[in-house]
């Protein structure tokens, strides 16, 4: 409590630890740093605006380091980046604090941190969003925390703001958390990336005595260059060639994670020591890692790898699409150059840039009506009802579906509640509505991201300075460096036709895996044999199948989709590409079937029988459709379209060889996966799912 | 009782609730808490004065409660907010004894044994409505759980609130009754219970503004106690008139609800419902006064007449924090009446029940069940 009093005392003990964790005798607080620690210490709330590198972290952990010594329980620190966590972890060490995060990728320590907690030995506890909404961390973790937390630190703190680029739901929370806190409790929020109303609306949540620390968002090692390559295929090539020229490591960045996995074998493919990065990856720590150790020259990466991932040497940012909104650039362009002085940002767009844009905007909050479909259906039961129950009786995507319970969930009062995998309604479910004016403000910010976008992509003027005027950053000025300050928009580099081409056959022939299910995805199907268990048993299972191409790859797929909107079926061009690709894999099929269309559409019986022909293998016409269905692409989650594909077919002849089973699109696997198992419980010993094109739920 | 909740009744929460396992420094119990508020008062302070440090170490000093565990449970702020967000987001309201919505009855007849935060959801005026309470021991049998559910039809019917405690069978059969039948419904529950899950039929009468489920212990409390005698005085706090209806003699009455029973006797209109034979509770109960159940008597005795009007009570004690314009015109010393009020309810709490050989002794069985029936148990005798 002495330090706490003598204030010249505190800054010199900060300044000690500020030395000790940079390595540096002669190392001074930043302008505001020092300000921002002081205010922390003495229990006050402190919002941090600066960029990537400043010394953010430096503030609130110095500022625990001295409320620890005073006696204050631990700092509660909520980060949506675990890759900023693990930073956290080594830079808190550097100051003898013990930093702990509990995220879904250590669940072993849980325990041990929870001992480490009750016997407070933990200074800085580190947590996502998401956390939050898992009830275990209030009936769990938090009673362990003895006598209270003794600090609040919310990273990334635009995200309170609905204002904000990155809207995340469960900041929701966090927001109503901080309003609840009383005054006289430490809460220290950072962001790089605020514009003047984000600020604004912060200060306005965190209360009025609240100390802002403000300032440049320069990058001055960085070097922009923006240009369309429309093409796929000479994207790929453009990339290719840069990457072999740029020196250092780096990430490209992609919207998808089709187009990571994709963009990826391409690099391999030439050479290029690639890997991909995206929200489910597995082993993403040991990717990081391997960046970070320059064991890797690229990671391509979705928004995955996030802010938070800190390289101070890392060379380039190749964005192969556009992203979301110019921020969103800003932060991922922003991950090069912190400790070298040159270093590149390439933004490349194309044709489907577009379409994804307007994919995310269209799908990024459910309407009101799906709302209540979906609350109609839980307030009807008297219990709980699992997802894919909810899915059973609502048409909506499973994304949606739970999209729809977390924003529910999230409104306070909340109309359901979640117990145990169960949703229940509550209460509060008779009129709920999501506030009309937040899904509006969320539109009109995302409207207005993607305007915005198109703007700095057709800007002529300073890159750099474009991205500080979008986050009000009044210093800004021509950078001098950028391709348009060095007056280079009039000759990009285009890639040679013979590396365009050898993209595009990249494209057309590579391995697709086919969508095959190995489990029903509910409890009762149908009465069909195949349907009693939940796992498919493996004498009805589907082998591995062939899909020809991608929907949307700009290359084979949209001609087959364009194809088969046309009367006259599939071309030659099709047929010979997909027999190309049975050749090597027909040695022991007998016969060749297909799926009834839902009209009387000729496309796919036509396509099986000239498969059949230049194979030499039988055609068999085994299955008929019941008339009982609807038509599949109406309907929108696994469950609703398992069941469809369950009442859809019956099997009339049986194959009595090895079958090929020829569809022309497929999308979620339940019609190829239905229908083989039908066929092998009549006696068929083999079935091999065939599909001229694959297309996600989602496209 | 609004969100955002008053600095009184934060740190009225920051001293007295449990927000999970604290250890080394305890909430304060409410005669801890009624000490403080006294002194608060002589002082013509408010709870919220006590965020100021300097005000911690008087208090400290002048009450004797230590200045670490204040200390302590003061800077629980975070992790109170955290709470707080998890309670507002399920729906739950918060009222403190400082607050004006905190129920008059409870507030004054309770006095200083009224807890200093409820914790709730639901419709709170119903607290105010008065109603009967239908209560009973953890093992029935089948055939109470009947009675109690016809009881609770009876409310219904009448327009009466019915009032329970407890998960246990008399109350869970009482509460689903008295809301399908399309009555209201006064609900006391440990803290935690407060969270589960409702049923629709519970759902419904929430948003018709027909329930209310409350506790004195918060959401997140997770201790778990053996003896929870506040429940048994709430609930008599609630209610114009209470049922008993009995159980099987190895029952636990885990809530003092004989004992509330007791204690309200003279102010409440008590009766006892009980089969063919009345366990060891039921026959004290008798014997002390506790007339058996009659739907005509309970019918010619008002039980199940509306009692909405609250200015029957007396006014506030002034040892109390009360709402600012209250606190204003009271003074720090006790009066008189209020402390004879006060030695009464802590009489009650400390009188002990005969012993059950004296009760049989003494029991006058002939008229217990009220349409003659003999006892299985005065035939033993």
């Amino acid at each position: 409590m002495s330090l706490i009093k003598n204030p010249d005392t505190l800054k010199e003990v900060a300044l000690g630890y500020l030395r000790d964790s940079v390595g540096s005798l002669t190392a001074k607080f930043r302008d505001g740093q020092w300000d921002s620690i002081a205010q922390a210490v003495r229990g006050n709330r402190v919002l941090v605006v600066q960029r990537t590198g400043w010394g953010k972290t430096m503030v609130y952990t110095i500022a625990t380091k001295l409320r620890r010594e005073t006696g204050a329980g631990p700092s509660l620190m909520i980060s949506p980046l675990l890759a900023l966590m693990r930073n956290q972890e080594l830079a808190a060490e550097k100051l003898g604090l013990n930093a702990r995060r509990m995220t879904g990728d250590n669940w072993d320590d849980w325990k041990e941190i929870h001992q480490e907690l009750e016997e407070d030995q933990v200074d800085i506890l580190m947590i996502t969003p998401e956390r939050l909404a898992n009830g275990m961390f209030l009936t769990n973790t938090l009673p362990m925390v003895t006598d209270g937390l003794g600090m609040l630190i919310i990273d990334e703190a635009h995200c309170i703001s609905d204002w904000g680029h990155d809207f995340r739901p469960d900041y929701r929370r966090i927001r109503r958390v901080q309003e609840m806190i009383p005054q006289g409790a430490s809460i220290v929020a950072t962001t790089a990336t605020a514009n003047d109303r984000v600020v604004e609306d912060v200060r306005r949540q965190l209360g009025e005595n609240i100390q802002v620390t403000r300032g440049s968002l320069i990058r001055r090692s960085l070097q922009l260059h923006n240009f369309q390559i429309p093409d796929a295929a000479a994207r790929l090539a453009w990339i290719a060639w840069a990457i072999h020229h740029l020196p250092g490591s780096g990430i490209i960045y992609v919207l998808t994670r089709r187009d990571a996995v994709m963009v990826t074998d391409w690099l391999k493919h030439k050479k290029i020591d690639a890997r991909a990065y995206f929200g489910n990856t597995e082993k993403r720590e040991e990717l990081e890692h391997d960046l970070l150790e320059n064991r890797l020259k690229v990671l391509v990466a979705t928004i995955a790898l996030g802010m938070g991932f800190d390289k101070p040497d890392l060379g380039f940012i190749i964005h192969y699409q556009r992203p979301g909104s110019v921020v969103h650039y800003y932060q991922q362009v922003g991950r090069a150059g912190r400790g070298i002085k040159d270093a590149h940002g390439f933004l490349l767009w194309g044709e489907e840039d577009e379409r994804i844009a307007d994919y995310f905007l269209d799908n990024a909050y459910p309407s009101q009506e799906e709302i209540d479909l979906v609350l109609e259906v839980l307030e009807e039961t008297d219990g709980g009802l699992s997802i894919s129950e909810i899915m059973s009786v609502v048409n909506l995507k499973e994304s949606r579906i739970e999209k729809i319970l977390k924003l529910a969930s999230l409104e306070s009062p909340s109309p359901v509640v979640k117990e145990r995998q169960m949703w229940y309604a509550t209460g509060d479910v008779y009129g709920f509505q999501v506030p009309p004016d937040l899904i509006d403000r969320l539109r009109q910010v995302r409207e207005r991201e993607k305007l915005q976008m198109q703007e700095y992509m057709n800007h002529r003027g300073c890159l750099m300075a474009f991205l500080q005027h979008a986050l009000d950053d009044k210093t800004a000025q021509d950078c001098g460096r950028c391709r348009n300050c060095m007056n280079k928009t009039d000759k990009p580099y285009l890639p040679k036709p013979a590396q365009v081409h050898e993209a595009e056959q990249f494209m057309k022939h590579r391995h697709i895996a086919i969508y095959i299910q190995k489990r029903w995805p509910s409890a009762y199907l149908s009465d069909h044999p195949v349907h009693e268990t939940i796992a498919i048993k493996p004498e009805f299972l589907a082998s591995q199948g062939i899909v020809l191409s991608r929907a949307f790859d700009g290359a084979l797929g949209d001609q087959i989709l364009r194809e088969r909107e046309q009367q006259s079926g599939y071309s030659n061009e099709v047929i010979d590409a997909l027999v190309a690709k049975l050749e090597k894999r027909v040695s022991k099929i007998g016969c060749v079937t297909y799926v009834p269309p839902y009209h009387d559409r000729p496309h796919v019986p036509m396509l099986a029988k000239a498969v059949a022909e230049r194979l030499g293998l039988s055609l068999v016409h085994a299955v008929q459709r019941t008339g009982r269905e609807v038509r599949q692409s109406s309907l929108k989650n696994r469950v609703q379209r398992a069941r469809n594909a369950a009442l859809a077919f019956v099997v009339e002849h049986s194959c009595t060889e090895p079958a090929l089973l020829i569809d022309d699109l497929t999308v979620s696997g339940w019609t190829l996966t239905t229908l083989a198992a039908f066929l092998r419980h009549d006696g068929c010993p083999k079935v091999l799912p065939v599909a001229l094109v694959q297309r996600s739920l989602s496209e | 009782m609004m969100w955002p909740l008053s600095d009184d009744t934060n740190v009225i929460l920051l001293l007295c609730a449990w927000l999970g396992a604290e250890r080394d420094h305890p909430p304060l119990t409410i005669q801890e808490y009624n000490h403080l508020a006294k002194w608060l008062h002589h002082k013509s302070a408010r709870p919220r004065d006590l965020m100021d440090p300097s005000w911690i170490q008087t208090a400290s000093q002048e009450t004797n409660l230590r200045h670490d565990r204040l200390t302590a449970l003061l800077g629980r702020g975070i992790t109170l907010g955290f709470y707080l967000e998890e309670w507002q987001r399920r729906g739950f309201w918060v009222c403190g004894r400082a607050d004006r919505s905190y129920p008059h009855r409870v507030r004054q007849l309770l006095k200083s044994q009224a807890p200093p935060v409820l914790f709730g959801t639901g419709e709170i005026k119903l607290l105010d409505r008065g109603g009967t309470a239908v209560m009973g021991p953890h093992h029935v049998m089948q055939v109470s759980d009947q009675q109690a559910r016809m009881i609770a039809q009876q409310c219904a019917q009448h327009d009466c609130v019915t009032i329970a405690a407890g998960k246990q069978s008399i109350a869970a059969a009482a509460a689903e009754s008295a809301l399908s039948e399309g009555g209201s419904l006064v609900w006391l529950l440990q803290g935690p219970q407060l969270g589960g899950p409702l049923g629709r039929v519970f759902r419904r009468a929430k948003a018709s503004g027909n329930l209310v489920l409350l506790s004195s212990r918060s959401p997140s409390d997770q201790r778990s106690m053996s003896s929870e005698p506040e429940m048994g005085r709430l609930l008599m706090a609630f209610c114009d008139a209470a049922v008993y209806v009995d159980g099987t003699e190895f029952s636990v009455d885990e809530f003092c609800l004989e004992e509330a029973m007791y204690e309200s006797m003279h102010q409440r209109n008590c009766f006892l419902w009980f089969d063919a034979q009345a366990t060891s509770a039921g026959l004290r109960m008798h014997r002390c006064g506790v007339q058996s159940w009659q739907v005509q008597l309970a019918m010619d005795t008002g039980v199940f007449a509306s009692h909405p009007d609250t200015n029957q009570y007396e006014s506030l004690p002034e040892d109390m924090a009360g709402p600012p314009s209250a606190a204003a015109s009271s003074t720090s010393t006790p009066s008189p009446a209020n402390t004879q009020q006060e030695k009464e309810a802590n009489a009650g709490a400390e009188k002990k029940a005969p012993g059950v050989a004296e009760q049989i002794q003494s029991v006058d069985f002939t008229d217990i069940h009220g349409e003659g029936t003999q006892l299985s148990l005065f035939d033993k005798k």
